[in-house]
């Protein structure tokens, strides 16, 4: 059994260096009622996404941000100064590796998270996710966030906005994605073939199956992800099967010093994508990630499977 | 003459051992991923218990939370659970006459695990909140041992080979389901697996409340018997002609063992080692003896398992690992070093 978790340990560590972020969850609770704040709106009482009212009673100065997208959309909206915190996934912008870590979104640091006194702490999950539980508990106001569409993660711009005092930069920045959003839509919307996608999200050929984020980009990108209509959100192919379903478009969200690993697998040169050079190596965080990125993902996957209708 | 030097030597080294317990919770508790100073750490934990003795507060809230709301519970339960699970180690070891043996020996850790995993893949239990995941856990854990109970039985009697063997078969048994379940929910995955390796970081004053009266009560079934387990190790048929009533005895022991893995099991998941090694420990210092072996097999196993966590939480900041690591990688090479030194001739 031992052995067993060691390995499926790796797999998951592996996921989690790729995406790092939560896009497991098919939940769509209630967006945020977003009426236009009142020049003070201190204290704002919000419903975050857990279903959680939570009443913040001052601009956070001392923001502790506990997943990448969060720690993205936070300096995206000129936050960065606030940031106290954050887990050692939150790799980009680059300035975010000055910021101290507080551990993986997983089996963070509490002591340091307390110690930190953040005055909000952001987290991407349920009411129930680990974090979420242990940071209520240590009194801290937590805002949870949880997005499985693209339109959701607008609303968790615009809902982190809201709670870090930036409500007007976060419709700002929603406006420009969802007009670039809408554009690739509607080029998407009248192609004439629907390309079958297969995604790799490590090489041992887990793929995405239905209520992931990443079957949603295929969907919006105009395309159809192999296995849409298998009963799990994340499962395995072997080479056979895959062999079998022979997609249209290979994505490989990997890693980039795996790609040779995942090439030289036999069968590999047999698949139709790879005769006709028709792989995706986007930056796995861009094509995952729920946050101010991925509408650039979106885009290289509309792209990739309808070169024609972006020229 | 020579008997009762040997005695006070071994009733020395228990004292000694409760003193470094409580000297390595002390320091555990001073330290940590976030520096406190001591004088903060004992106002903070004197003004909790007694307010009335309360200094005036120099430290911040944070503080204040990372002692008490962080630390302390974490400390006391690892201290807990490394005794439970020692106390259950020995006593497995003695009955089943077998140095392998370890707490999770018949099928606790399988069985604990099959329900953590059905509380987390599942959702079961999902009104219970936070007690969920520790509910089910401790449920399974007690199920599986009922199951290899029962199966184990023949004639009113409990023969140790039979039970080992159901034990083994029912664990291979579940942690496939186990396995099974978590290849089928990809997205629990991280929290399967973390809870599976075990460790004290949601550690919190109610997990330490809720499970010291069953600690309590396995400890003390166990330090009564201790004379009777002393009896068994000469073997049961030995032991029944002595006039013990073996599968009595056998049926308390096995139970009070039982009772403190699971609680163990449902407060910090999966912990290895420290059952199976530190009796070894102990064995190797205090001799045979069970009157000597459960006591200083409890403090050593606290004591330990509190070092262990506090470097889990302090060598890697922010990152922690997970306290199982810790305790293979440190205890393992000390337990090599005790048996190589004692391989060699004494003079």
């Amino acid at each position: 059994m031992r052995k067993t978790f060691v390995g499926l340990v790796l797999v998951v560590m592996l996921v989690a260096s790729l995406s790092g972020c939560n896009w497991f969850s098919q939940t769509s609770a209630t967006p945020t009622p977003a009426p236009a704040p009142p020049p003070s709106p201190w204290p704002l009482a919000v419903t975050d996404r857990s279903g959680q009212q939570v009443t913040i009673a001052a601009q956070p100065g001392r923001i502790i941000s506990m997943a990448p997208n969060l720690t993205e959309i936070l300096f995206a909206l000129n936050l960065g100064s606030k940031v106290v915190g954050r887990t050692s996934f939150c790799n980009h912008p680059p300035e975010a590796a000055a910021i101290p870590s507080v551990g993986d979104e997983w089996s963070p640091n509490y002591e340091l998270i307390a110690g930190l006194k953040p005055d909000l702490v952001l987290a991407v999950g349920t009411a129930e996710s680990k974090i979420v539980v242990e940071s209520r508990r240590l009194g801290l106001t937590t805002v949870v966030t949880q997005s499985a569409t693209i339109e959701e993660v607008f609303e968790d711009i615009v809902l982190v906005g809201k709670v870090a005092g930036a409500t007007q930069a976060a419709e700002q920045l929603v406006d420009t994605l969802r007009g670039r959003y809408h554009a690739i839509k509607e080029k998407t919307r009248d192609a004439k073939d629907r390309p079958s996608v297969f995604w790799v999200i490590d090489i041992d050929l887990w793929t995405v199956g239905p209520g992931t984020f990443m079957d949603h980009l295929t969907t919006v990108a105009g395309g159809v992800n192999v296995a849409a209509s298998e009963g799990f959100a994340y499962l395995q192919y072997s080479m056979e099967a895959l062999l079998a379903k022979d997609p249209d478009v290979i994505i490989v969200a990997v890693p980039k010093d795996e790609y040779p690993k995942l090439q030289a697998k036999p069968g590999w040169d047999q698949l139709s994508a790879v005769k006709n050079q028709r792989v995706l190596f986007p930056d796995p965080d861009v094509v995952s990630r729920p946050g101010p990125r991925i509408v650039d993902g979106l885009e290289l996957v509309a792209r990739g499977l309808h070169p024609q209708l972006f020229r | 003459m020579d008997l009762e030097r040997r005695w006070e030597a071994r009733r020395h080294a228990v004292w000694l051992m409760a003193a470094a317990t409580v000297l390595v919770m002390v320091v555990a508790v001073g330290m940590g991923a976030v520096p406190v100073p001591a004088g903060h750490v004992i106002g903070i934990i004197t003004g909790r218990l007694v307010p009335a003795f309360a200094p005036t507060s120099s430290w911040t809230a944070s503080h204040e939370t990372i002692v008490w709301v962080i630390r302390l519970p974490r400390v006391l339960l690892a201290g807990m659970v490394g005794a439970a699970l020692a106390l259950a180690g020995a006593t497995y070891q003695g009955v089943f006459r077998n140095p392998m043996a370890d707490p999770f020996v018949i099928g606790v850790s399988s069985g604990g695990a099959l329900g953590a995993v059905l509380a987390i893949v599942l959702g079961w239990g999902r009104g219970l909140g936070q007690y969920a995941i520790p509910a089910f856990a401790f449920g399974g854990a007690v199920v599986a041992l009922a199951l290899v109970y029962t199966l184990a039985r023949i004639d009113g009697k409990l023969p140790v080979v039979t039970l080992l063997l159901a034990g083994v078969a029912m664990s291979t048994i579940l942690s496939a389901l186990v396995s099974l379940l978590i290849v089928l929910s990809r997205q629990r995955m991280e929290q399967v697996i973390f809870w599976l390796m075990g460790g004290f970081t949601s550690a919190r004053w109610s997990s330490v409340g809720l499970s010291l009266p069953y600690m309590i009560l396995g400890a003390l079934v166990l330090l009564r018997r201790s004379r009777e387990l002393n009896v068994m190790l000469l073997g049961e048929e030995a032991a029944t002609h002595l006039g013990l009533d073996v599968e009595r005895v056998k049926r308390e022991l096995l139970a009070a063992a039982a009772l403190l893995t699971a609680t163990a099991v449902s407060v910090a998941g999966l912990i290895g080692f420290v059952g199976l090694v530190i009796p070894h420990m102990v064995r190797l210092t205090l001799g045979p003896d069970q009157r000597w072996l459960l006591p200083g097999a409890a403090l050593t196993g606290a004591s330990g398992l509190v070092l262990a966590d506090l470097l889990a939480r302090t060598v890697m900041v922010p990152a922690e690992l997970p306290v199982g690591v810790v305790t293979a990688l440190v205890g393992g090479p000390f337990f090599l070093f005790l048996l190589v030194r004692r391989k060699k001739p004494r003079r």
